[in-house]
């Protein structure tokens, strides 16, 4: 699994089923949650995304805003694997 | 004892001096003694439970990591425990023994218990070696009566390092206590005092018009605000001068946008605590059959029974389930109208339409207000007299110290807002410290006069 890949198809999947705007210019850095742009719901819609995606599996304790508040970060969680370590 | 009364001060400063007269190690079992002493002022019953659930849930919590089993078992003794002391009196009614009492702060304890018990299921909590220490975790008494809803992942490293309480933590423990009384002492209980509970129990005998209705509720709204986030300020405050530091729970959740940025403000640990282990988990079994974000299960299930279970946990009544329905139903319909097109964050509305959002939200929460307060056949007549009465002049009135007091909660807010930190006060010249601190003593000691101290909201719960 290559961060890249990961990091184009969450890009993807956010800007079209989290945002409703594919043409958003997301930057790797931009906040999400703390910006306001994603809330509860669209975490949990991208750990189950993540899951059937990548195979990994994120705990909902690990859906908070210092894991899952930019692309990038969310790619380094993916890229940690099921225990985060 | 009241946590604003005398009595609780003076236990507070001999468990202070104590803890700080004896050597480290000693201070976590300190603590634990205090807490145990100050839960046994109200009966000798409450600690007794809170001792066997303690035990209960720590014996547990060793067996189930990786057994669903053991998990279960925990969850089930915990929710059982609260089943028959909180849900099983009211509705056996008559028929519950003399002094079957609800201990102050069970539905806290629990909640905690439980997030200890999943969180070392799922292998992201140790299972604590230390029993007085876990014992401490939900024994804490600045904590024990309303919470904050603290984790065990968070709360225990505090217990094990050490403690620094210099001048800027003493400083920031007595700014919160100040600002804490003054929600609570000066705004909640002068608002109760002037805010007839007729009103709301029998709306029509209050012979009240539609307009001093209308105030009243906002007054509870006011209440309800200062009551509780006074009860947190005031709990945090004294907790950082035993250098351990609680969550906060308010965030000025009247100035939110939307119903979700509204849960994010308004008793935050316990909107953590419904997201964790309530909303995440549904939602994921929900997506998992449908991912499609527009499925209308995926957008109705998770809000809904998250608020469903809040309304419940406040009390077993049709009129908290109302409550909670409303408020799943608000947040679902922002849902499908969010996913209509491309997301805007709210800080980049135009001001205009971020006001507009505010005063929306506030109404809709206030007018929500009703059945968490009362009954809801309360609640028909409350309505009823708010649309028909307004005409007329000869009715009872809401005093206007009503008016004096909220707009003091609504300053308080505002300064809060601006300074983007609810200790901004500290951050002023020191004239203008030296004021606001004279002011809110002065203010204390005069809304203290001749009054008894009252007991928060969310001790009942």
């Amino acid at each position: 699994m290559e961060a890249s890949k990961v990091r184009d198809e969450l890009k993807a999947y956010i800007r079209t089923n989290l945002l409703h705007d594919p043409a958003y210019p997301l930057a790797d850095d931009e906040p999400l949650i703390t910006a306001g742009l994603m809330d509860s719901f669209s975490l949990a819609q991208i750990a189950v995304f993540i899951e059937t995606s990548f195979g990994v599996n994120l705990p909902d304790n690990d859906l908070t805003v210092p894991n899952m508040d930019t692309l990038e970060l969310i790619v380094a969680r993916v890229m940690a694997g099921p225990s985060g370590a | 004892m009241t946590l604003t009364s005398w009595p609780f001060a003076l236990f507070v400063a001999a468990a202070l001096i104590v803890y700080y007269l004896i050597p480290r190690r000693f201070q976590n079992r300190w603590l634990l003694v205090a807490s145990y002493v100050f839960y046994a002022t109200w009966t000798w019953f409450f600690p007794v439970v809170l001792a066997v659930l303690t035990a209960a849930t720590y014996t547990v919590g060793r067996g189930c990591r990786g057994s669903r089993r053991w998990l279960l078992a925990g969850i089930g003794l915990n929710l059982g425990c609260l089943a028959l002391l909180k849900y099983a009196p009211p509705l056996l009614a008559a028929s519950a023994p003399a002094g079957f009492l609800l201990p102050v702060g069970l539905s806290f304890q629990v909640l905690q218990a439980i997030s200890y018990l999943v969180d070392v299921h799922r292998g992201q909590t140790a299972p604590d070696g230390n029993p007085w220490d876990f014992a401490l975790y939900l024994a804490y008494f600045p904590k024990l009566l309303a919470g904050p809803i603290e984790r065990a992942r968070t709360f225990l490293p505090q217990l094990a390092r050490p403690r620094v309480v210099d001048d800027a933590a003493v400083t920031r423990a007595f700014a919160l206590i100040v600002i804490g009384l003054v929600r609570k002492v000066v705004i909640a209980d002068g608002l109760s005092e002037l805010v007839p509970a007729h009103a709301f129990d029998d709306p029509l005998r209050s012979e009240m018009s539609g307009l001093s209705l209308a105030t009243t509720l906002l007054a509870f709204a006011f209440l309800l605000l200062n009551d509780f986030a006074g009860y947190t300020s005031l709990v945090r405050g004294v907790s950082l001068l035993f250098g351990i530091e609680l969550s906060p729970n308010f965030q000025l959740p009247y100035l939110a946008r939307n119903f979700t940025e509204f849960w994010n403000r308004w008793h935050i640990t316990l909107s953590a605590w419904l997201r964790d282990y309530v909303y995440f988990p549904v939602s994921r079994v929900l997506l998992r059959r449908n991912p499609s974000a527009r499925h209308l299960p995926n957008v109705i299930g998770p809000p809904m029974v998250a608020m469903l279970v809040s309304g419940l946990w406040h009390e077993a009544s049709l009129h908290m389930l109302v409550w909670g329905a409303l408020h799943g139903a608000y947040q679902a319909m922002e849902r499908v109208r969010a996913s209509r097109g491309p997301v805007v964050p709210p800080d980049k509305w135009s001001a205009a339409r971020q006001a507009r959002a505010r005063l929306f939200v506030f109404a809709l929460v206030t007018l929500t207000w009703l059945p968490f307060r009362t009954g809801l056949q309360s609640c028909a007549l409350f309505l009823w007299g708010m649309a028909h009465s307004v005409a007329h002049p000869g009715l009872a009135r809401v005093e206007y110290p009503v008016y004096l007091l909220i707009a003091l909660a609504l300053l308080i807010d505002w300064i809060q807002h601006r300074g983007r930190d609810e200790l901004v006060f500290l951050r002023w010249p020191s004239a203008a410290r030296i004021a606001a601190l004279a002011a809110a003593l002065l203010a204390i000691a005069l809304a203290s006069l001749g009054v008894a101290a009252r007991t928060f909201v969310y001790q009942e719960f």
